[in-house]
């Protein structure tokens, strides 16, 4: 049998195409022309019939390819009409026209996270469709936004964010000040402040200058104000919630997304490895990095001596990011790993590597802008158990550093964790030592499952068919 | 099937292995060894410490040590309590590990028994009050962390109304069996509170899984057909749309296992009760090396196994998936 010739296989590809066209097949289409552009880059046709089976945004870049071939042609400039009309008449901006030699800019995560749910049936004019494309994060605020619940867990939590940012708004005093006069003195007490505490009182010289005067939530054994150590508090528990998630997107997107993309063997041995570190309970390993770092092993020189002090300068909160993060990422390695799989397929992916970006653009500029959102969704989730992560081992003395306040060495951050570690031992006579900063947790972890949950609804159609 | 099995088995053993060398580093990491106290207090005579170092083989190599900790623990020696010469770590295991299985149980059980009505009842009742009242008391189930929920319990049931008693465990070892409690009304009056702070959150996952996977299952086609067919509600429900929820569900049980151990710690600080989960952290501030690696490494292969066995039983309760066909 002779070889074809380069035109043989390309005429043959070009009525495959055709053929599937008028069957509908798109997929097959998608092959063909694919398979006709990489014979002979300057074939008109085969752009446009890619054009037509994709997204507009899509078909503009390939569009551009067939400019650069046939500058002059009607038919590209026709097409070009086509494709603009269907774009969704707000989502036109400059930044969606390919320019030049540059690769194509990626399709809008709409385009892309969309297609899932509105699949048009093959051969069908796509355009009805692709009018009411909108952005993603539109529609999924459009969702969110009928969650009665969900917008309450919304206020909470940025509540508790400004009140972390400006605690000095929110509170009388500072946390670290004590007065050992007053000691668990019930709720509302009026008190009379020593003179270099009045002057420390934030509300000085304010209409709210009487409630200096006051222990807001009373006091505790030391005379701190509780009022003003639960609303520091909420610094500690967002820090962890915070940097740890960020800790552990990064890891587990990284990790994740370079298992699915290479995919093979590589992809098989690195989730082995994260499923043998899934079997690992995080408490315990938690536990043992903290016991080690914090109270058998501290070193006198070399980068964990750096470390081990940073720790102490930051109250304990440096081996708690690393150490909540870094356990944590396993999840969030699978579920990148995962969604790469799925993108990998789309045509905008085949789009983007037909134009000659390499897999660097690919990964930085089309998949993780179309994942990343999802996944941020899922690390919301996650975030409640941070809390309670931190406020539990700050419960048992291996979260944040205890020291003896008034003068102590290091930064003495108070914790919700803490706090009811504290209070607990006079439960008897004072439970509201225990009740102010157990409310502020879980007013705070429940905003957060709110959030979370809606969420998650709202980018999840199946989910948001069962309703809360 | 089998051969999953195997293979999953197969699978935790490096798990196991990891969690083993882990909590030999715990011991090895200590400065200078740990029978030089950093602590203060009266340190070890010399002559004792080099007898102990010797038992311990900590004057050896690196790999030569991990060797003999395997081989100690293999032959079911924890090593020594450092603060306690009456003791060692294989008594302090005996007497504390029993009760936090129990309190373990008891609280997965109760979750079960809390949840799955609960879950059953949200779904069937679909949109309506009760499915927003079990709804949200799930949700609020899942967003009240143990911590707060133990002193809380405490002030309502054991301070103010004086209903129950708010420390200790009603029994101590050795039990029937090992780990047989006692039926007695002590012993369950003084489980109440420790049990419902673990069981709450248990039940408000199941609840909640249970009932959206049952939403999904009743809105199948061979549900309609089972009611078109003429079936009863209740034979709909319990013989052909229940069975299949439960299979989703089946797949929390272990990570809800394993999710009880920080719960663990913390109810049994509050409640004083003196479990192994106790032990462990009272270890770390107490720096009894020993006890701390070998409290990790109990309750690794016990939340090990325990995840082992809800996979081995997911799989075998589940005749839709077949593992052989992987390769």
């Amino acid at each position: 049998m002779e070889s074809k010739t380069t035109q043989q296989m390309l005429n043959e590809a070009i009525l495959q195409a055709r053929r599937a066209l008028r069957r509908g097949d798109e997929l097959e289409v998608r092959r063909q022309a694919r398979r006709a552009t990489r014979l002979d880059a300057s074939c008109e046709e085969a752009w446009l019939m890619l054009t037509y089976v994709s997204s507009p945004q899509a078909g503009l870049a390939y569009l551009e390819q067939a400019k650069r071939h046939h500058p002059e042609s009607e038919a590209v400039q026709e097409a070009f009409e086509w494709v603009r009309n269907q774009l969704p008449a707000d989502g036109i901006d400059d930044r969606m026209l390919p320019e030049g030699d540059e690769a194509p800019q990626q399709p809008s995560p709409s385009a892309q996270v969309l297609e899932g749910a509105v699949q048009q049936p093959a051969g069908r004019d796509l355009a009805p469709a692709m009018v009411q494309r909108s952005s993603i994060v539109r529609d999924t605020w459009r969702a969110f936004k009928r969650n009665k619940a969900a917008l309450v867990g919304m206020g909470i939590v940025l509540f508790f964010i400004v009140m972390a940012i400006f605690p000095v708004l929110f509170t009388p005093y500072d946390p670290t000040i004590v007065s050992f006069n007053y000691i668990r003195v019930e709720p509302g007490t009026t008190f009379e402040p020593e003179p270099e505490r009045l002057e420390a009182c934030h509300w000085v010289n304010t209409p709210l200058e009487p409630l200096c005067m006051r222990y807001i939530a009373g006091s505790d054994a030391v005379g701190g104000d509780l009022f003003s150590r639960t609303i520091y508090a909420a610094r500690t528990s967002l820090a962890v919630a915070f940097v740890a998630s960020a800790v552990s997107l990064v890891i587990g997107i990284s990790y994740g997304t370079i298992a699915g993309y290479v995919g093979g063997q590589i992809d098989e041995a690195m989730m082995r490895f994260v499923d043998f570190l899934y079997s690992i309970p995080v408490f315990l390993i938690v536990i043992g990095i903290q016991s080690m770092f914090r109270r058998f092993w501290i070193p006198k020189e070399g980068i964990f001596a750096i470390l081990s002090d940073l720790n102490q300068r930051t109250g304990g909160l440096l081996f708690l990011f690393i150490a909540i993060g870094a356990v944590n990422w396993v999840g969030m390695a699978r579920l990148a790993r995962a969604m790469v799989h799925t993108h990998k397929q789309r045509e905008y992916i085949e789009a983007a590597r037909s134009l000659g970006a390499n897999d660097v653009q690919i990964i930085t500029r089309h998949l993780l802008p179309n994942i990343i959102g999802p996944l941020l969704v899922m690390e919301t989730i996650n975030i409640p158990g941070y809390i309670f992560l931190e406020a539990t081992l700050s419960f048992i003395g291996l979260g944040v550093l205890i020291m003896s306040r008034g003068g102590a060495e290091g930064l003495n951050i108070p914790s919700w964790g803490v706090m009811i570690r504290e209070g607990y031992s006079g439960i008897r006579s004072s439970p509201y030592l225990v009740l102010f900063p157990s409310a502020a947790l879980s007013i705070l972890t429940l905003g957060f499952n709110f959030l979370g949950d809606g969420l998650r609804d709202a980018i999840d159609p199946k989910q948001r068919k069962n309703g809360h | 099937m089998t051969r999953y099995i195997v293979r999953r088995i197969l699978f935790s053993i490096p798990v196991l292995l990891a969690i083993l060398f882990f909590s030999f580093l715990i011991v090895k990491m200590q400065p200078g060894g740990p029978f030089v106290s950093t602590m203060g207090g009266n340190p070890m005579p010399e002559n004792l410490r080099v007898i102990m170092e010797t038992r311990y083989g900590l004057h050896r190599p690196f790999q030569e040590q991990f060797l003999l900790y395997l081989g100690n623990i293999l032959r079911w020696d924890f090593g020594p309590m450092l603060n306690n010469q009456t003791q060692d770590v294989n008594d302090v295991i005996a007497m504390t590990l029993p009760v936090t299985v129990q309190l373990g149980f008891m609280s997965m059980i109760l979750g079960l028994l809390i949840g799955i009505p609960a879950g059953v009842v949200a779904a069937v009742n679909h949109n309506k009050p009760l499915d927003f009242l079990a709804t949200l008391v799930a949700v609020g189930g899942i967003s009240i962390p143990n911590l707060v929920l133990a002193p809380v319990l405490v002030i309502v049931f054991g301070l103010k109304l004086d209903w129950l008693p708010i420390a200790y465990w009603g029994a101590v070892p050795p039990f029937q069996l090992g780990f047989l409690p006692p039926f007695t009304a002590d012993f369950f009056l003084h489980a109440i509170l420790p049990v419902v702070t673990l069981g709450v959150a248990v039940s408000a996952s199941v609840a909640r899984l249970l009932r959206s996977s049952l939403l999904d299952v009743l809105s199948e086609d061979y549900i309609r057909t089972a009611r078109a067919k003429g079936l009863r509600e209740r034979a709909v429900l319990f013989r052909h749309a229940l069975r299949n929820a439960f299979i989703p569900t089946m797949t929390i049980i272990g990570p809800l296992f394993v999710a009880l151990l920080p719960g663990l710690v913390i109810v049994e600080n509050i409640f004083a009760i003196n479990g192994l989960a106790r032990s462990m952290v009272s270890a770390v501030f107490q720096s009894e090396f020993f006890l701390l690696s070998s409290s990790i490494l109990v309750f690794g292969i016990v939340l090990v196994s325990g995840n082992l066995l809800a996979d081995i039983l997911y799989v075998w309760l589940d005749p839709r998936i077949s593992y052989t066909e992987q390769q």
